[in-house]
């Protein structure tokens, strides 16, 4: 179990007893975890999905239990919202096929495409998946999460996260094997899955831990 | 929203996520984030936490993040002011060096003040980062902006206040490396553009030689030449920029010059313009064929011009030496609409000529940019529309209310759209969307737009009945001030001179043309006819040709409408100048007209077909904005192909007219009631009775909703559907629709002498001897008294009376027609008619004969009343058992084929009959029933009880029973 849970707990007692000062400090432990699972996944909506999350945890912390882990109450939160904003976005369906032309015709900059040609393909694979499975992948190897904790944020048994978990880098595998063989990349992924993932982690990850 | 990203890129891709993964770059991207937690947290708990600061800015919140760096919106507490402030995120190069030169271009970049170019507040380091505060702006970036289609003049206007950026740029001697619609904001409220300091990152300082030839004469081929180690120092280690927009030069690695920046800026506005890139498909970095893109023909659809693509096409080309040589060219170019040249190349021709200067100069025509818009609208203000009101109720007695009901309206809504038009113009101008030469140009129209509409208002204050009368279609056929915005049109149509002085008076004498063609459309023609000759004259002595094309067409047309066939001298003289000083709208509405008065007015419908080729050709190419030229075109070639009895043809050109009309609003309802009821006739001629009638009820359903139903056009509308309706055997309906129309007079109004006799006539039909009577009565007062000259109105007056006399088995009327025939001569039509017709109901069909003979083939007649001749005189000779000269005067009538038959349904009818009865008195039963049955068949559709069709049943039924066998079904009657 993470040794910053202990901590947290004590936090979510004095921020629930009044002192704000208490979630701030919760709020900026989490900042990074949160800022990066939005990141992999809304790319530049992501400070408003961040903003959006924590504002919900604001506003619901009176149902934050003090025995239970606090990172698993935020990325819980984090989830729903995420999943709000995507159905926003089918709901919306006129803009969400314009951006898709405009990301078509306006590709980004090319600058160093060619950096890190693995790590980027991990991306892809990843964002491949469906978003629940992302977040399981995501939590587990980023998040250092395990099975239980996974469960708690899903609320379902163990057993079934651990299912999840298991067809989630099946299928992750199989589309990184479909992107190397697709004829425009010339790239092997040439290190086992989680080590990769970790280092993709480091990469992505912009907040001093 | 707020919109300042460094990349401004909305969707930015999970790759880019990995790029600033670098060490060196951690602790940038490290100070962000921190940012970006605390200014968060500061909203969430504003107690507990406190805004972070970048220098002297309280960082408000992050606002957008990229490949070059972290935005966040600031406060400057200094200043009171919105800040926005970088924070410049590091590629990879050596560290120091790099520093020293971002540092050194940023400050270059805050030296540049431009109105295009985002302002630079302050460019300071702190703990070795590199911070940049500026205008924060809020709008949209145009890739945003252009999502949405939008005109391609406005499109223009936006691109070109970002090339001046661009142009600003080059001038101080830097390049920007990446334009993109991303990289420019369009900002809310005023409209103004301003490019992004996003190329910073990417800015750089040209190599000692800028010049294009530097860059490319090394490597002519456009092969890649590896980067030596000069390269190095100017172009950063791997290509950067967005592939779509990039030069080919920049895919190949070479160093980005001004040329680069022009090629994609010209890449960014074909993509506006034409919602499509240019280029088939977009490269990828390290594709071999990088910059071997296949050009793609832009979609025709949007109507962009050909001179702005010409001009993009240069702009992108692949060699830089082959584009424009600086952006100012190109911007030159964007800004010169070929209309402007043709304008000035016009106006060389008449500058020395100049005689009348007048000192008068109008303001608008100067072109300075107001310091405000104020709404001016004295055209229309309360004053003068209750006089307009009760100059209205005071000429058109009844109609009046609902003329006025119809009418304000209207004048209401055209005052607000000029208004309107005025007030966008006037913005659009103030915030340097519209340039300035066509501000004067939309100006110029707006007010010849007000004249015309001032025109209206004025005359409706000091209105006659016609005036009134026609006020709505008036109304209706002001051109809309929406027609201002097309500025090439107006330059080609409208073009001013040069000369100030020269421009000014035609500016005036414009706007006299324009109240002309308002006073043409309230019927004043003779007064606008004469006011155009004077603008003709004024123009002459201008020497400004294309005014006086102008005039002339005025001219011409409001002596047609006089029904003057002098308009033909003015038309083809519009015509033959016009199509000199190429104003191709002008040229096509005398081409158009020409058709009308060669066949309506001179009566030369035979060589009318030149007229309507020239006509065809150039409404086609006149790319006419205003459909009733067009419109008018096809009714005018319809009405000439009907005289000229091609009937098909003249339906297909009527349909055509219709399409021109505008489905939407009541705008087009005049026109579409005159095709509507010229394709009535058409098809009545045609035999196609019930068409012919739905049209013309469509008619007066349109004509009723645009004037009002006590409008006394709808009058005449509706009575000539009665005659319709009367010549299809719907005697009952013919009978109510016609006295509806004539309790519309009320005294001292009189219904026309026609109407009533007419109404007695359908009296007559039916067999209601009083009724018809009635009728006649009403209409005596209307005969000619002795003195008076007599028409062919009095003449049907006594037929009409004698015939009602002659049915009762009273001879008395015909001796009246006798009398008068003495004075009128033998051959007039409705005495010759009369007397037969009395004659022949009085049984004395010898004495009927005798008349007919020596007037049935006069040349006097037309072919009309010759056949109607013809009929009678057949009868007569029926009624003297004399059946084989009654044959031969009978069957030509009756071609087999009915539509080949010039006679009404109901003479055709007769005409078989008496055929009929001619054959049987032969001997020849199967051919005579055949045309009694044919008989029966032509009234189709007549009421079942009327007197004709009571009378063919009976002729069928006598034959069938003098004709034993075989027996024939007499075919079931609907």
């Amino acid at each position: 179990m993470d040794p910053s849970s202990a901590k947290h707990a004590n936090l979510v007692a004095a921020w629930k007893h009044g002192d704000d000062g208490a979630g701030a400090e919760l709020f900026r432990q989490s900042y990074a975890p949160v800022a990066r699972f939005y990141r992999s996944k809304v790319g530049p909506s992501a400070p408003d999905l961040v903003q959006r999350c924590f504002l919900r945890c604001l506003e619901i912390r009176h149902r934050i239990r003090e025995d239970a882990s606090f990172r698993c109450f935020v990325f819980g939160v984090a989830r729903n919202v995420l999943l709000e904003h995507y159905r926003g976005q089918r709901a919306n369906a006129r803009i969400d096929f314009t951006e898709q032309t405009v990301e078509d015709l306006s590709p980004t900059p090319t600058s160093e495409l060619a950096h890190d040609e693995q790590s980027q393909l991990l991306l892809q694979a990843l964002r491949r998946l469906p978003v629940d499975q992302q977040i399981v992948i995501e939590l587990y190897y980023w998040e250092d999460l395990n099975a239980r904790e996974i469960a708690e944020i899903y609320e379902v048994p163990e057993p079934t996260v651990r299912t999840r978990l298991r067809r989630a880098k099946l299928r992750l595998e199989e589309e990184l094997c479909a992107l190397v063989q697709a004829p425009q990349s010339g790239a092997q992924p040439s290190i086992g899955l989680e080590a990769w993932a970790r280092r993709l982690r480091a990469e992505l990850d912009r907040s001093p831990e | 929203m707020s919109q300042l990203d460094s990349t401004g890129d909305d969707e930015r891709p999970i790759s880019e996520l990995l790029l600033g993964g670098r060490p060196e770059d951690d602790r940038a991207e490290q100070k962000g984030a921190q940012l970006e937690c605390e200014a968060l947290l500061a909203k969430l708990f504003p107690a507990q936490v406190s805004r972070p600061k970048l220098g002297r800015y309280d960082v408000l919140e992050l606002v957008g993040e990229g490949g070059m760096g972290t935005v966040f919106s600031a406060y400057d507490p200094r200043l009171d002011r919105r800040v926005a402030v970088k924070l410049l995120r590091r590629a990879a190069e050596a560290k120091d060096q790099r520093h020293a030169r971002l540092l050194r271009e940023a400050k270059a970049l805050a030296r540049l003040s431009h109105p295009n170019i985002v302002t630079v507040h302050e460019v300071w380091e702190e703990d070795g980062e590199i911070y940049i505060a500026m205008e924060f702006v809020q709008g949209e970036d145009l890739a945003r902006w252009q999502r949405e289609p939008r005109p391609w003049r406005e499109v223009l206007a936006v691109y070109r206040q970002a090339g001046e950026g661009l142009a600003a740029v080059h001038d101080a001697g830097m390049v920007y490396r990446d334009f993109k619609p991303h990289n420019a904001i369009r900002r809310d409220g005023d409209g103004v553009v301003k490019l992004l300091d996003f190329g910073l990152a990417r800015v750089e300082i040209h190599p000692t030689d800028p010049s294009p030839e530097a860059a490319t004469s090394s490597h002519p081929t456009g092969e890649p030449r590896s980067p030596s180690s000069n390269d190095r120092l100017t172009r950063p280690g791997t290509i950067v920029g967005t592939p779509a927009y990039m030069a080919p030069e920049q895919l190949r690695g070479l160093s980005a010059d001004a040329h680069s920046d022009q090629f994609g800026f010209c890449v960014a506005l074909w993509e506006a313009l034409y919602g499509q890139l240019p280029f088939a498909r977009e490269p990828s970095a390290g594709s071999p064929s990088l910059d071997d893109r296949e050009r793609v023909e832009p979609p025709r659809e949007p109507g962009v011009p050909g001179w702005v693509r010409r001009v993009l096409e240069r702009g992108l080309a692949r060699e830089p030496v082959e584009r424009y040589p600086s952006m100012h060219a190109l911007l030159r170019e964007l800004a010169r609409d070929p209309a402007v040249r043709r304008r000035r190349a016009l106006s060389v021709a008449t500058v020395g000529l100049l005689t009348v200067g007048g000192g008068l100069v109008i303001a608008e025509l100067r072109a300075e940019a107001p310091t405000a818009c104020v709404e001016l609208r004295a055209f229309w203000d309360p004053e003068r529309r209750e006089a307009a009101h009760r100059g209205v109720l005071e000429a058109a007695g009844m109609a009046a209310e609902q003329t006025w009901e119809a009418l304000s309206p209207r004048l209401d809504r055209h005052a607000d759209a000029l208004a309107d038009a005025r007030e966008q113009t006037c913005e659009g101008h103030r915030r340097g969307l519209v340039p300035d030469e066509h501000y004067a140009l939309r100006v110029a129209c707006l007010a010849r737009r007000e004249a015309g509409f001032s025109e209206l208002v004025e005359r409706l204050g000091r209105a006659d009945q016609g005036t009134v009368l026609n006020a709505n279609k008036a109304i209706l056929s002001l051109p809309p001030p929406s027609g201002c915005d097309d500025v090439e049109v107006l330059l080609a149509e409208q073009p001013p001179p040069d000369d100030p002085a020269v421009a000014a008076r035609v500016a005036l004498l414009r706007q006299e043309l324009a109240r002309v063609a308002t006073e043409e459309s309230l019927g004043s023609f003779e007064s606008a006819a004469q006011r155009a000759a004077t603008v003709l004259e004024e123009a002459g002595a201008l020497h400004y040709e294309p005014l006086r094309a102008e005039a002339l067409v005025r001219r011409g047309s409001a002596l047609m409408q006089a029904r003057n066939p002098d308009a033909m001298g003015p038309l083809d003289e519009a015509l033959w100048l016009a199509l000199t000083t190429e104003q191709r709208a002008v040229a096509a509405e005398a081409a158009a007209k020409r058709i009308f008065v060669r066949v309506e007015l001179q009566d030369r419908t035979a060589d009318v077909s030149e007229a309507i080729a020239i006509a065809r050709a150039l409404v086609d190419r006149s790319g006419a904005a205003d459909w009733r030229i067009r419109w008018a075109l096809d009714n005018n070639v319809g009405v000439a192909l009907w005289r000229r009895s091609e009937q098909t043809g003249a339906l297909a050109a009527f349909e055509d007219a219709l399409a021109w009309i505008p489905e939407a609003g009541d705008e087009g309802t005049f026109e579409r009631a005159t095709t509507l009821r010229n394709m009535g006739s058409v098809r009545f001629r045609q035999g196609q009775a019930r068409q012919a009638i739905e049209g013309t009820q469509q008619a007066v359903e349109s004509l009723t909703a645009l004037l009002g139903s006590q409008h006394p056009e709808l009058r005449d509308v509706e009575a000539n559907l009665a005659v319709m309706l009367r010549m299809g055997g719907r005697y009952a309906e013919a009978a109510a629709t016609l006295t509806a129309v004539l309790e519309r007079y009320r005294p001292p109004e009189l219904p026309p002498l026609w109407m009533l006799l007419e109404r007695a006539r359908l009296d007559l039909l039916r067999e209601d001897l009083d009724g018809a009577l009635a009728w006649c009565r009403r209409a005596a007062p209307q005969l000619a008294q002795p003195g008076q000259p007599v028409t062919f109105w009095d003449h049907w007056f006594l037929a009409t009376e004698a015939s009602v006399a002659a049915a009762r088995g009273d001879a008395t009327g015909l001796h009246g027609l006798e009398v008068m025939a003495q004075t009128a001569g033998p051959e007039a039509i409705g005495l010759v008619l009369g007397r037969t017709k009395v004659l022949l109901r009085l049984g004395r069909p010898a004495e009927a004969e005798a008349l007919l003979i020596p007037l049935v083939d006069s040349p006097h007649y037309g072919e009309w009343d010759r056949l109607l001749l013809h009929l009678l005189l057949g009868e007569a000779l029926v009624a003297q058992q004399r059946w084989s000269e009654a044959e031969a005067r009978l069957s030509p009538l009756v071609p087999a084929d009915a539509r080949q038959s010039q006679l009404e349904p109901l003479e055709r009818a007769q005409a078989l009959q008496a055929l009929a009865q001619a054959e049987a008195g032969q001997g020849r039963a199967a051919s005579a029933l055949h045309h009694a049955e044919q008989a029966i068949e032509t009234l189709r559709g007549f009421d079942a009880d009327s007197p004709a069709m009571r009378q063919a049943r009976d002729t069928l039924a006598q034959l069938q029973r003098s004709t034993p066998a075989p027996p024939i079904e007499p075919e079931p009657l609907p």
